[in-house]
């Protein structure tokens, strides 16, 4: 079970190291395509650190719910959680 | 394993600017590809007159070549034709050792996301095993 303040913490860090932005600026509400200078496709090296971590696939409609720090960690829990019951039932 | 002419069947680039004479291994998330570095390749004429070098970023072109056979190759036929492959980002890339004539270089491309906006890959060049380069290449797709 991941815990959620540490979850939290180790997205903001995979965010900050794929996109070479300043973890303090990864907070609750900015958004990191408007505000932190990512484009669209510099996007998929942000997938790839939190799929690699995770060891989960994520497919790309889910980009567009992935704009904030909060929508990165509702998607990554999402897909852990789908990934455990697969591996469990 | 596909030999030059297969390889221009699946990406558009041609002399003197394809980089890749063939690929030895392909699936869906990785493949090698073999160029022998030949004496007379017109860059040596200027890199450099007196010492010839391959230019890293001529082997960074055959990386990305042959990142476009790994990601074309999963694409229909009749859509290839309709989209290109274009540098976005160089995310990374080091130059460890030179390459010389002679040289055959075996270029391994790995797959690391793709989606419908663009690639992004990881690759490594070698010579006789030691790893001659490496990179993480970021490819954007767009429409001819």
């Amino acid at each position: 079970m991941i815990k959620d303040k540490e979850l939290r913490e180790k997205i903001r860090q995979l965010i900050a190291e794929s996109m070479h932005i300043k973890i303090e600026k990864i907070t609750e509400g900015v958004s990191i395509t408007q505000e932190l200078g990512v484009d669209s496709l510099d996007i998929i090296q942000m997938l790839a650190a939190v799929e690699k971590q995770y060891h989960i696939e994520i497919p790309e409609e889910e980009l567009p719910n992935m704009e904030n720090l909060e929508g990165v960690i509702k998607v990554v829990k999402r897909y852990s959680e789908k990934k455990k019951q697969a591996t469990e039932s | 394993m596909l030999d030059t002419n297969q390889i221009k069947n699946i990406i558009p680039h041609r002399e003197p600017f394809l980089f890749i004479d063939k690929i030895l291994n392909i699936d869906n998330k990785c493949v090698v590809a073999l160029k022998k570095v030949k004496k007379d390749e017109s860059y040596f004429k200027g890199h450099f007159p007196d010492k010839k070098i391959m230019p890293g970023v001529i082997i960074m072109e055959a990386m990305a070549q042959a990142a476009a056979v790994l990601i074309l190759s999963q694409i229909p036929h009749q859509e290839r034709k309709n989209q290109l492959f274009v540098f976005n980002k160089i995310v990374q890339a080091s130059f460890k050792q030179p390459v010389n004539p002679g040289d055959e270089l075996k270029l391994t491309v790995e797959l690391i996301k793709l989606i419908s906006k663009g690639a992004f890959v990881s690759a490594k060049a070698e010579v006789k095993e030691r790893i001659v380069a490496t990179a993480e290449l970021l490819f954007g797709r767009i429409s001819r």
